[in-house]
């Protein structure tokens, strides 16, 4: 079931009726029950491989934490690593991996046939094996005890707000929140019906009708484009990723605030960033955050955390002493974090670019920190913004030799003397660039000053909601899915 | 817990979070309810076609002929069966298609009783044993006229092609979904494949030639219960009926307001697209080739414009499109015609009604019924010159 539709408004007021209603040993099955419905609602096949994963890793904590002995224990880990990376292998990457090897075949001179496989991809793998084998690995490392009602720990895995695409929750932050029972809070209440509204509005009214702009600025020829439309539609498809991630995120978790569960941020204005590193702890801060405690810092060798904040960075600069091949580290974290994201060499591509400016950054980090902070933070900004901007370009591209031929267009002086796009199209990618900018504003400094008066605040949210409301009422409907659902 | 940079709910200082909550809610539903009354004042039952009003002066009227109870004169997927049903009930042997942009369906300044150009030439053509069928969309472009043209010649026994050519329409680009549609068809889908451009308008047409408010869930159970959903509130509720139509109004509100904001009329200068314009001349010449191979005989001519007035295109680039159209005919022997100059300024509008101190924004492409009585008969010539060597008997 897809957020910004009408099926789902109506599933949610039902469920958050029932949550509230229902007695705690009713009110877990419900939840499991109406997660399992929300996932069926895409398709019902499905469910079969989501509920392997989930029980996989429910048999395999309670063994790890039945034995003492590193050995058994590690044999355990494997398991469950096999059986999730496997069903993720298959469904993601099998198609990839034959592809590439009959191109590696081919170039050898052994003439092969492709083989025909179809393999739909299960919507939200991604999301639920890393949270399922974060739960064992937690359980492994004893940050928590496995848990022993399947019931409780089925809602873990499967609750609907992040189910698909996240924020990717901790056991940790989530199976304490799901047993205790709810205390009904007005203004928790509140704010998660207006994540709710502001999540719509961040989708089906901002990302929904940029996508047309995008769709066909990347349909065209590399050779009709110029530097300035690059340039354009790596910003457009920035804001609409951002949107259309965000809004996601927003949607969830004022679903889950609507039960009383508070879920981690999943971004904080990433576009602010003054450095690529902080853009890291600004943008899908959960899977960042995930990568650096079950990836990251265990290749590292330094300790890790064991909650879905922070950000990739956060830890090295802590650690940085004691660190093994840091930037081979980072380099590999990053092709694995870009893998992750599709079976393409594009989506490579796009980590690896990611590594090659933290990396970067990292060098120069202390001769910026000399800099006053204003400059270091805005004249930092200027800097991070186009960089994390034509990140997207390989994220978006059909192909690499795509990127590249776009990339190649930023080298061509002459490229920057002519449009090939509508006109339409550089005005909208300003006016969102300057949206974002104002909001931002807003958000630091205007709705403090406007928030001290009740009756002025009352006004300002009045006329909000009012525009947010009447625009998502008038957009509202599945038109499209929300990007991070192909991961 | 640290909240979202773009949560709106933020931390305040001076109320406590009960009061705060309290007054949100309030505020929540206020705006909410204030919105919805609001649209439901302004767009209760109110029908406006928004594609138009964005193309069309406040002058203009379209028409769309019909002859014998069928349509003769026909936009895209939606009404194109009709055409081809009159066709076959009036036993057409030599169809004749006439492919263009709203210059063919829309008059200006119309009075009561007055034809556009379409039914004018089908009139002067039918006695001579000519069947003519016009298509014709708001700002269509060369790749919608290629796909129009490869499922109508499949469905129609097509001896000519007339095609007018409108600088602005090079501006546009892909296919609107009510053309997409056609691509369903597997013959209009495999004549497409043959070429580059056709193999590009297929991909493009899988993504918009479905139903559009529910192709984010397509063949999914939550598709149908979405659509019961959806066909039960509109029973339900006047407002929900009219979605699409407010969605086309504050497309057009933002359209008025960027005009206003940086003072495009209809004489500001239009640039060429290259990418755009490539592509168009791509899918005319795609459009050339299946007509020659067919013997279908072509008919290209360069539409009327206003004269008397600076042309909103740079003079330039416009010499360069009418030297390119006239070498693409060349190349695929195809008739061709500049007819820019064919209308009279007399015959065009004559301004807006809207005061005598406004500047006029004058309609380039929309001339008077009289204006469709002239190119009429310019065409029935050029039809009659084109097919002087084929037998064709009434």
């Amino acid at each position: 079931m897809i957020f910004n539709s009408v099926t789902y408004i109506i599933f949610l007021v039902l469920t958050v009726c029932l949550f509230w209603l229902l007695p705690k040993r009713p009110r877990l099955w419900m939840i499991f029950l109406s997660s399992l419905t929300f996932y069926g609602f895409w398709r019902p096949e499905f469910l079969a491989v989501m509920l392997l994963s989930a029980a996989t890793d429910y048999f395999v904590a309670m063994r790890i934490e039945a034995t003492e002995v590193l050995a058994r224990r590690r044999i355990w880990l494997v398991v469950s690593l096999f059986v999730n990376l496997g069903l993720l292998f298959y469904f993601k990457y099998l198609l990839f991996v034959v592809d590439n090897a009959v191109v590696v075949m081919r170039f050898f001179g052994v003439e092969v046939q492709s083989p025909v496989l179809n393999i739909v991809l299960p919507l939200g793998i991604s999301f639920y094996t890393f949270q399922t084998i974060s739960y064992t690995v937690d359980v492994y490392r004893k940050f928590i005890r496995a848990e022993q009602d399947f019931v409780l720990y089925g809602c873990f895995v499967t609750y609907f707000p992040q189910l698909v695409a996240g924020p990717i929750l901790r056991a940790g932050e989530l199976l304490y929140q799901l047993d205790a029972k709810p205390s009904f809070r007005l203004d928790t209440f509140v704010s998660g019906l207006r994540r709710i509204l502001f999540g719509l509005f961040l989708k089906v009214v901002l990302a929904d009708n940029i996508s047309p702009l995008v769709d066909a600025g990347f349909g065209q020829p590399i050779s009709a484009m110029s530097a300035i439309d690059v340039v354009t539609l790596a910003f457009l498809f920035g804001f609409q990723i951002y949107f259309d991630f965000a809004g996601y995120s927003h949607i969830a978790i004022g679903s889950a605030r609507l039960m009383g569960i508070s879920f981690p941020e999943n971004f904080n204005f990433p576009y602010m960033a003054s450095s690529p590193r902080e853009f890291w702890r600004r943008w899908h801060i959960s899977l960042s955050s995930w990568i650096r405690d079950y990836l990251y810092l265990p290749l590292l060798g330094v300790k890790v955390q064991d909650r879905s904040v922070g950000g990739l960075a956060t830890a090295s600069q802590e650690h940085g002493a004691r660190e093994r091949h840091p930037t081979l580290v980072l380099f590999a974290t990053w092709g694995i974090m870009g893998f992750w994201h599709g079976a393409n060499w594009t989506f490579v591509f796009w980590g690896l670019y990611h590594a090659t400016f933290i990396a970067a950054y990292r060098a120069i980090s202390l001769q910026c920190a000399r800099f006053p902070n204003f400059i270091q933070s805005w004249g930092g900004w200027l800097i991070t913004l186009p960089i994390v901007m034509l990140a997207w370009v390989p994220f978006r591209a059909k192909s690499v030799s795509d990127a590249l031929g776009m990339y190649g267009k930023l080298f061509a002086p002459r490229d920057y003397f002519w449009l090939g796009m509508r006109e339409n199209t550089y005005l909208v990618a300003a006016v969102l660039l300057v949206g974002f900018l104002g909001t931002y504003f807003f958000h630091e400094k205007g709705a403090r000053w406007l928030y001290k008066t009740p009756a002025l605040m009352f006004v300002v949210e009045t006329l909000l909601m009012g525009i947010v409301a009447g625009l998502v009422f008038v957009f509202l409907r599945p038109i499209s899915q929300f990007i991070y659902f192909q991961f | 817990m640290k909240r979202s940079a773009i949560d709106p709910d933020r931390d305040s200082p001076t109320l406590p979070d009960i009061r705060r909550a309290r007054l949100f809610l309030a505020a929540l539903v206020c705006g909410t309810v204030t919105s919805l009354t609001l649209l439901l004042m302004f767009f209760g039952g109110v029908k406006t076609n928004f594609e138009e009003a964005a193309t069309f002066g406040a002058q203009t009227t379209s028409i769309f002929a019909k002859e014998g109870g069928h349509p003769i004169h026909c936009m895209d997927s939606r009404d194109a069966n009709g055409c081809i049903e009159g066709a076959r009930s009036r036993s057409a042997r030599n169809s004749v298609l006439w492919l263009g942009n709203s210059q063919l369906h829309a008059i200006n300044q119309m009075r009561l009783g007055e034809m556009n150009a379409p039914p004018i030439l089908f009139e002067s053509l039918y006695p001579r044993g000519l069947d003519l069928l016009t298509f014709s969309q708001p700002n269509a472009n060369l790749q919608e006229h290629y796909v129009l043209f490869e499922y109508l010649r499949k469905q129609l026994p097509l001896r000519l092609l007339i095609l007018s050519i409108v600088f602005d329409d090079l501006r546009e680009d892909g296919l609107r979904d009510e053309v997409a549609a056609l691509t369903r068809d597997e013959q209009t889908s495999m004549a497409l494949s043959a070429t580059d451009i056709g193999r590009r308008l297929l991909v493009i047409s899988r993504f918009v030639a479905k139903d559009q408010d529910t192709a984010g869930i397509a063949q999914t159970i939550q598709e149908r219960a979405e659509l019961t959903l959806n066909g039960w509130l509109e029973e339900q509720n006047s407002l929900w009926k009219v979605r699409p139509m407010v969605r086309g109004k504050v497309f057009y509100g933002l359209y008025v307001a960027r005009n206003a904001l940086f003072g495009i009329k209809a004489t500001s200068k239009r640039k060429i697209i290259q990418g755009r314009y490539n592509d168009n001349l791509a899918a005319l010449a795609a459009i050339l080739n299946a007509a020659r191979r067919e013997g279908i005989e072509v008919v290209l001519y360069i539409a009327p414009l206003r004269g008397g007035m600076e042309i909103p295109y740079d003079s330039g680039e416009y010499a360069r499109f009418k030297s390119d159209i006239q070498r693409l005919a060349r190349l695929h022997n195809a008739r061709y015609a500049n007819l820019e100059a064919l209308v009279p300024n007399e015959l065009w509008d004559s301004g807006t009604e809207s005061g005598a101190n406004e500047v006029p924004d004058a309609d380039f492409m929309h001339f008077q019924a009289g204006g469709h009585k002239v190119l009429a008969a310019k065409l029935e010539q050029l039809v009659t010159d084109s097919l002087a060597n084929l037998d064709i008997r009434p």
